[in-house]
């Protein structure tokens, strides 16, 4: 039996929100440590790795480990059949081959309950070795998200850059080119507005523009972003969901000119 | 002359279609040189070339197309693929700690669900009861919990004595130490279970460990080897003491 109760079921609604851009279908790894996700995109270029610690539900059953393969576009429709402040709980059988989602108002005076299909996913996991990144970079989600979504207008990557003095994000296209520099705030009084760079030596990688915009999807999560980056090892973007987990995306950087 | 002209101000030239639609003028132009005259013949031609020029669009929008699709396989090619980076897992290769850490939820899961499958009660001939198989075991794997009442030790000494008055009891005590304490799990009294009729045989064919499920110790037997079905199950009772043989002088095969 699983079986996993959230209040806030607009933060599962945030999550698939984040996640359903680059994943069709998804397996969801549930533990009695909680629930993992951890998938690919088509195109094996990025990757979405998601956890959400059982302590962070307000109710967390698993008594044995179980996948659960689903259509993510098949569950972002059922999610939407709820309001914002419903709570959502998610239950399997052992061995079954449907999950059920049930939503209860606030008021519990409507219950609705959605039943859906599991599919047999066979999906191949990476094995992510810990590292130690030479750049980190903490700002703000929003402003990750406006920057990317600006630069794409232009080109079709972006180039991260990061140095001492703080990050930039550059690129170049037909009408020409745009830089986005941003400083390291000196002034810690709001937490959620500053930008921290943790910096071993200067990085500069470039990206695909594309993927980068389907990870600030997660922006609702979060109010900051961390960016980490070493060379020759792919980005890390991720995202903490409060009191719950994280949401982490991994792009491989583009290929360079010189490589070829 | 003039019929041309009208040609080029009717396809409203794009830049890149020009040299394509030059050639056909220049060919109708030079068509037109030959015959000197306008007749029906080089009018024909002209919608002959007209229509190949037609076919000559198309071409180059499907060329055009192509090229696009090149550009989005050329994009993909453009980027590393995070394969590049970290391996795949093979779904069954996990860390030593994970492999350890699932055996050991899988087999709390059991001793909590009571699973006794794949196990039935034979009477055998001057022995007694005995349990056998009824399908495969793998070596490893849980096969059945020596389940009864956990006790302490002075306990199972004041009521080993009282079983000791009855010839009919048999010997259903087990002794075990954890955590520096001595337990005993007593499974005298007759119940459904399966694991208290085990016999003993100092070669057998499982072996018993002690699992913490929810802060209680409790004795799993797990297979030693591959356990074929029908086989029967065995187990070292692991008691040797002079009193034991002398009561069970059967302990010591």
């Amino acid at each position: 039996m699983f079986e996993a109760r959230l209040v806030n079921s607009v933060t599962f609604k945030k999550v698939l929100d984040a996640i359903k851009d680059l994943l069709n279908e998804a397996s969801f790894d549930c533990s009695e440590a909680g629930i993992q996700l951890q998938a690919m995109d088509n195109s094996h270029v990025s990757l979405v790795s998601l956890a959400l610690r059982s302590d962070g539900f307000d109710k967390y059953r698993c008594d044995r480990n179980l996948t659960m393969g689903m259509n993510l576009a098949s569950m972002s429709k059922i999610f939407r059949c709820s309001s914002n402040d419903d709570t959502v709980t998610i239950k399997a059988q052992d061995d079954a081959d449907t999950v059920t989602f049930m939503f209860e108002s606030k008021k519990q005076e409507k219950i609705s309950d959605y039943e859906m299909k599991l599919m047999n996913l066979d999906q191949e996991h990476l094995g992510i070795p810990d590292t130690d990144f030479s750049c980190v970079i903490k700002m703000p989600a929003a402003e990750f998200a406006r920057i990317v979504r600006d630069l794409s207008q232009f080109g079709e990557s972006i180039v991260i850059s990061c140095t001492k003095e703080g990050v930039k994000f550059s690129t170049s296209g037909d009408i020409g080119s745009a830089n986005v520099k941003l400083a390291q705030t000196s002034n810690f009084e709001k937490e959620e507005e500053a930008v921290i760079i943790e910096m071993q030596e200067p990085v500069t990688l470039t990206f695909a523009c594309q993927y980068l915009n389907s990870f600030t999807k997660a922006t609702p999560l979060a109010n900051q972003v961390q960016l980490s980056m070493s060379d020759n090892v792919p980005l890390v973007v991720e995202y903490q969901i409060p009191d719950l987990g994280h949401l982490r995306y991994y792009l491989a950087p583009k290929i360079e000119e010189d490589e070829n | 002359m003039c019929f041309v002209i009208s040609v080029m101000q009717h396809s409203r030239l794009k830049s890149q279609q020009n040299g394509i639609i030059n050639k056909i003028i220049l060919k109708c132009l030079s068509n037109f040189q030959e015959n000197k005259t306008f007749n029906v013949n080089s009018l024909n031609q002209c919608f002959i070339y007209s229509a190949s020029h037609k076919r000559a669009m198309v071409k180059a929008t499907k060329q055009k197309k192509e090229r696009l699709g090149a550009n989005i396989h050329n994009l993909l090619e453009q980027n590393h693929k995070l394969t590049d980076y970290y391996q795949i897992r093979k779904s069954d290769r996990r860390t030593k700690r994970e492999v350890q850490e699932e055996r050991k939820k899988l087999l709390e899961y059991a001793l909590r669900k009571g699973v006794e499958d794949g196990l039935e009660v034979k009477c055998i001939e001057n022995k007694g009861r005995g349990v056998f198989t009824t399908r495969d075991f793998l070596k490893g794997e849980f096969v059945v919990e020596y389940s009864g009442e956990l006790i302490d030790i002075s306990e199972a000494y004041r009521r080993e004595k009282k079983y000791g008055m009855d010839e009919n009891t048999g010997c259903y005590m087990y002794y075990f130490k954890y955590d520096g304490h001595h337990y005993c799990v007593d499974a005298t009294e007759e119940t459904e279970k399966k694991g208290r009729l085990i016999n003993h045989s100092r070669t057998g064919n499982l072996l018993t460990r002690t699992i913490i499920v929810e802060s209680i110790p409790r004795l799993a037997l797990i297979a030693k080897t591959n356990i074929q079905k029908g086989d029967e199950l065995l187990y070292d009772y692991g008691d040797r003491s002079k009193e034991s043989l002398r009561h069970h002088p059967w302990l010591a095969c």
